[in-house]
């Protein structure tokens, strides 16, 4: 049985909206709770969508009141990122943030990985799987905390060129 | 992409490692920049990916072995130099610096409430501007006080609560602390990996290298709470621990292992949650019940492929195929009123829709 329409469509724009409140949050398990919301509020007011509208902006919104509510409640400054937040949804693309290309994106990524210097994979490591901040893993590797940002900038460059050019060859 | 925010500034700034003020100035540009947006997107996304692939359970028993990069021996030599002129200097300060005192002393005030302190053999009541504490001292706050301990030489931040007992071992090298009985709200600046500070209850042993947490020494338990970082906590009978990642907690009482489980089911417990099941365990044919209030769910039919573990949304998760795969719990009768939540990805026909029966009680969800 196939899914019912509602849940079906949600599902695919699920991972358009977890980039754009990841985006405006920078905490992924604070995001994720912020769409597992989102998605619970639109599920409720399925009526008071029009179809004119499009469906990932409307999403959207629902998902900046969420974070607005959740920064409320942080106390932090609300009016710093309107007008970023605002315009984010206009660079989103359904297809291109969708599961099954995030899933593809993911397998690139992890052969990227491994082609990695081993000192590259153990920063990107500590960061990602340790949790660590700059400053810790500076201290842990014995360097400067200019060392980790620049080694940081160049591994996700190289992480990024590599996998643009292995989707590449993956699309001809 | 304005030429004052780089690339550089852009992951900095996702991976949080900038300074408010540099944040913001990010945060101006990605305002009157689209281009620079479409990167920042973009970085996010990657960034998305990278954390989709090192996620991990967040608890690790031992650290992952390291080895530090190779120098070269031009380096070797520069370190040698270094490590002969520190020699000496260690050698040479002691014969013309006058003898110092304790420099790491600390200052405690008490933000509500009143205390003492035992000093050389004294107590003495804490004045309201505060007093100073060396290695040896002792720190009491009444019931329903709270005293905020500072070091001057560094940016951690302790504070302790309820009728606490706080005694400071040593100071320098490595800051040993002994929390004999109250609440300890930490926030640890980091410290250095060969002198970290050490917090003893009379149960248990932490060992903080930057952080923020809440430790409670109680009469037969101690508790931890991590918010930010990781705690290496274990017993203090014991030589080993386990690091307690941020959001989680753990417990240290007469039971032989620490008791490590996720701020959320720590917090649900306390609210009566009666089973939790992760199915991350990934192989075998049982999940833990990290709530321990109804026991192992198994998976049934066991002779036969029912379950099979596959990658779920978080860590690992649990496929279902077939009208008799299940997973079983143990005979237990539901309260009343309760709530049940699962997360189910259905695919294929299915026809029966219920996630969770209960034969004895004739309940179907």
């Amino acid at each position: 049985m196939q899914l019912p329409p509602a849940t079906q469509i949600l599902a695919e724009h699920r991972r358009a909206v977890l980039l754009y409140v990841y985006a405006c949050c920078r905490d992924l398990p604070l995001a994720e709770d912020i769409v597992q919301e989102t998605m619970l509020i639109a599920h409720r007011k399925e009526e008071e969508y029009f179809p004119e509208a499009d469906f990932t902006c409307w999403l959207c919104s629902i998902a900046r009141h969420v974070w607005y509510r959740e920064r409320k409640k942080q106390q932090r400054d609300q009016d710093r990122r309107r007008t970023f937040e605002e315009q984010l949804p206009l660079l989103l693309d359904t297809e291109r943030h969708s599961e099954a290309r995030f899933e593809l994106e993911r397998c690139a990524l992890a052969g990227c990985l491994e082609k990695l210097p081993k000192l590259d994979r153990e920063v990107i490591r500590q960061h990602f799987e340790g949790g660590l901040k700059y400053a810790e893993i500076a201290s842990a590797l014995q360097r400067s905390v200019a060392w980790v940002k620049v080694r940081m900038f160049r591994t996700r460059a190289a992480l990024s060129l590599c996998l643009r050019q292995s989707l590449q060859s993956h699309e001809t | 992409m304005k030429p004052d925010v780089t690339m550089q500034d852009l992951i900095a700034y996702l991976d949080r490692a900038l300074s408010e003020e540099e944040s913001h100035r990010v945060e101006d540009a990605l305002e009157g920049d689209p281009d620079l947006r479409a990167t920042y997107l973009q970085l996010s996304w990657d960034r998305l990916l990278l954390h989709d692939l090192h996620a991990s359970e967040g608890i690790h028993t031992a650290p992952i072995p390291f080895d530090l990069p190779v120098r070269s021996s031009r380096r070797l030599l520069a370190l040698a130099a270094v490590l002969a002129l520190f020699c000496g200097l260690a050698w040479w300060w002691p014969h013309v610096a006058p003898p110092a005192g304790n420099p790491l002393f600390v200052h405690v005030t008490f933000l509500t409430g009143h205390g003492t302190m035992q000093h050389g053999g004294k107590r003495i009541a804490i004045p309201s501007v505060g007093a100073d504490l060396e290695a040896g001292d002792t720190l009491f706050s009444d019931e329903g006080s709270r005293a905020e301990i500072r070091f001057r030489t560094e940016n951690t931040v302790l504070q302790l609560s309820g009728d606490g007992e706080l005694y400071f071992a040593t100071l320098q090298p490595a800051k040993r602390l002994e929390l004999r009985r109250g609440s300890l709200d930490a926030s640890v600046a980091h410290q250095p990996p060969y002198a970290p500070l050490l917090l003893f209850t009379p149960h248990a042993q932490a060992e903080v290298i930057g952080t923020r947490f809440t430790l409670g020494a109680g009469q037969d338990s101690t508790r931890l709470r991590v918010d930010e970082g990781a705690v290496l906590l274990g017993k203090r009978s014991e030589a080993s621990g386990v690091v307690v990642q941020a959001l989680h907690s753990a417990v240290v009482d007469g039971r032989a292992s620490v008791d490590v489980q996720p701020l959320a089911v720590a917090e649900s417990l306390q609210q009566g949650l009666l089973g939790y099941w992760t199915f991350d365990e990934g192989s075998g044919v049982q999940s833990v019940d990290h709530a321990s209030g109804i026991g192992p769910a198994e998976i049934y039919p066991p002779e036969t492929q029912a379950g099979i573990w596959s990658r779920g949304w978080r860590g690992m998760a649990l496929h279902l195929e077939g009208s008799r795969a299940r997973v079983r719990t143990g005979i237990v009768t539901l309260p009343e009123n309760l709530s049940i939540a699962a997360w189910i990805q259905l695919s294929g026909d299915t026809e029966a829709r219920w996630v969770v029966q209960n034969p004895a009680d004739r309940v179907v969800g």
